[in-house]
């Protein structure tokens, strides 16, 4: 279970402050597929990057599994987006000089990798369709093939959440029905909270809830 | 893990991997090089001090100090060297041998024909016991070393060997003649004029001439003559200087042992006399050699800062290149320490790289660099094998210490990339 208690987030722009989020408060039940959607600016990808404790927020709390993740110290919080987060990005974010399965197996190389590990990735690869590829240099893929390792990565260390930001986003309409289409599988097959940032409508609507933000406030 | 990651990223920004593995390798060649030479020549000058005095001799003279100059030229005084002090000094124990030194106390010249050219000049005469001087002559090819002591003509003259440098250097060199060797003048006969002067009148004829052969060069030896068997000049002093009070110059003591030379010497100095020996003179030495070594040191400081700036300024601009990858690896669980080791295994792989890239230039330079120093002293008595001492121990201090400079200079990027905001990186 995921709460947001009233949390705000103000970044500073030379000498003027921007507010990115103000009192946003929600809730995320375990297991649940939830879509924000908001147009480019809203606040959709700073609210994921604070869930995933990858920047803190300027007031309020975020509860996971009962614990307040603004009172993270950055080894805490370290091992936070280790154990319970799988991020997707837009980008991509692949390592170019690894191969698939060396990217797969990245997170595994801050928390104690085991032959285990091995096995799982091969087996996620093979999920995400991409055992052909398993030792191809990263570099010769495309896009989805990218993004698809990026995914078998985000599940590597079995998360509880998934936090998707515009997974789809530099891809092209076919590509990215697949992706989600494998986001959906893998959210029924494992059964992770899954949380995706997107500003289409189109592929919200496979999500079981939508969550619409504005200028960094909440519209529903 | 972190290590392979260290070595892809090596692998991968090879251009910028390469100009840090130089400046490591241009400062750890620096050290090599200078700390080698200022090593290799300290040693090669005290190989050629043992060469005119071994670890096992002492040399004593008067105490000046207490004398004065006057005092020692007229040897009166109650530390005259006499046999009153050979006596006392053969007394001490560890004592081997006295061997006294004794000069013609007379005028006398010296002809010798080199080169095609017949040279006339004024030299002082000096006797040592054959048994010290045969040490720097064991061959004794020209006149047989039993022999010696016999009043047959001709007679061994021993030539220091520092004349040879005063002659090449200071003579054959800015007059354009050819340089001379041992090998040149070793069985070189001399004519001996006793009581003959080519400087003052009243004793400008040649009354007699004798036969002197060179039959060797020696480190040991008075710098400002010829050095004859001891009894021969005591022949010559009883024919040409009747009157001379005999008295000795200086003695050479030999002692058993090299452990015992410092406190012999110090026995001797209770006497009443200076004594000088190796292990005194080398501390004086080394404590002059202070000033090559710390020279030479700050050369390689300044080298050694200019490598550190250029590292740092690397591992900065590849920190701020690797943002979004930092950012990446934070978001995936890495933490500050993890990435701030990422930067430091990388440092650490392109320091031992640059160290012994540093090491094999600085050995390849030094061994260019002695082979043309060295044929430059060959015309010198100066010979060292080599004026390069690079160590076992100097190597590896020069790898550790430029791994830990290139780790040292990294830190300060290595934390700055720690610090990178994941969610600015990211987005």
């Amino acid at each position: 279970m995921i709460k947001i208690k009233n949390i705000s987030k103000t970044f500073t722009s030379g000498k003027s402050q921007v507010e990115a989020l103000t009192n946003i408060n929600l809730e995320i039940k375990e297991g649940e597929f939830v879509a924000i959607v908001g147009p480019s600016g809203s606040g959709k990808s700073t609210l994921l990057y604070l869930l995933g404790g990858l920047d803190s927020t300027t007031s309020g709390e975020i509860i996971v599994n009962n614990k307040n993740i603004a009172l993270f110290s950055d080894k805490e919080l370290s091992k936070y987006r280790n154990k319970e987060i799988g991020f997707i990005f837009q980008e991509f974010h692949v390592e170019p000089f690894l191969s698939v399965k060396e990217n797969v197996l990245l997170p595994t190389y801050f928390n104690h990798k085991s032959v285990e590990d091995d096995e799982y990735a091969e087996k996620l690869i093979k999920e995400v369709d991409l055992s052909s590829k398993i030792n191809s240099d990263i570099n010769t893929l495309s896009g989805g093939q990218k993004q698809r390792t990026a995914i078998a990565r985000a599940l590597i260390n079995r998360p509880n959440i998934i936090l998707a930001d515009e997974p789809t986003g530099n891809l092209d309409i076919k590509t990215g029905e697949k992706i989600i289409s494998l986001l959906k599988n893998l959210h029924k097959k494992h059964g992770i909270t899954m949380i995706i940032a997107t500003h289409d409508h189109k592929i919200a609507e496979v999500a079981e809830r939508i969550i619409k933000i504005e200028d960094g406030k909440l519209c529903s | 893990m972190l290590l392979n990651l260290s070595l892809q990223n090596i692998k991968e920004r090879k251009f910028r991997s390469i100009l840090g593995i130089i400046s490591i390798a241009i400062g750890v060649a620096s050290i090599v090089i200078f700390l080698g030479l200022s090593q290799g020549i300290k040693t090669a000058t005290f190989k050629e001090m043992e060469k005119s005095s071994p670890l096992t001799q002492i040399t004593v003279h008067p105490n000046t100090s207490k004398s004065g100059v006057v005092s020692l030229l007229n040897t009166s005084g109650g530390n005259r060297l006499d046999k009153t002090a050979i006596e006392k000094i053969s007394n001490i124990s560890g004592v081997k041998e006295v061997y006294p030194e004794i000069q013609f106390n007379e005028f006398a010249s010296l002809e010798a024909g080199i080169l095609g050219f017949s040279f006339i000049t004024d030299a002082m005469l000096f006797g040592l016991p054959e048994e010290f001087l045969k040490e720097d002559i064991p061959e004794c090819a020209e006149i047989p070393c039993d022999t010696w002591h016999t009043n047959a003509p001709p007679y061994p003259a021993i030539v220091p060997r520092k004349l040879l440098d005063m002659y090449n250097f200071a003579l054959a060199i800015p007059q354009g003649l050819p340089l001379l060797n041992e090998k040149n003048l070793i069985g070189k006969k001399i004519m001996l004029y006793p009581k003959y002067s080519t400087f003052f009148p009243e004793v400008n004829k040649k009354t007699e001439e004798i036969e002197l052969k060179v039959v060797g060069f020696s480190d040991k030896v008075n710098l400002i003559g010829v050095t004859l068997p001891y009894e021969f000049v005591q022949d010559l002093n009883k024919k040409y200087a009747p009157t001379s009070e005999e008295q000795y110059l200086e003695f050479f003591i030999e002692t058993e042992s090299p452990d015992l030379t410092a406190d012999i010497a110090k026995q001797i100095e209770d006497l009443g006399y200076s004594a000088n020996y190796l292990q005194k003179n080398l501390q004086e030495v080394e404590a002059k050699f202070k000033y090559l070594s710390i020279s030479l040191g700050i050369i390689s400081l300044i080298i050694l800062i200019s490598s550190t700036i250029a590292i740092m300024s690397t591992f900065l601009a590849v920190a701020m290149e690797r943002k979004r990858e930092i950012g990446l690896l934070r978001a995936v669980g890495a933490t500050k320490t993890h990435i701030k080791m990422l930067i430091l295994f990388e440092a650490g792989i392109i320091g031992i790289a640059g160290s012994i890239l540093g090491i094999i230039l600085g050995g390849l330079s030094s061994m260019v660099f002695d082979h043309f120093a060295i044929s430059q002293l060959s015309s010198t008595t100066f010979t060292p094998t080599t004026l390069f001492s690079i160590t076992p121990l100097l190597v590896i201090s020069a790898l550790i210490f430029g791994t830990l400079l290139s780790i040292l200079s990294a830190y300060l990027p290595a934390k700055k990339a720690a610090e990178i905001n994941p969610f600015e990186a990211l987005r």
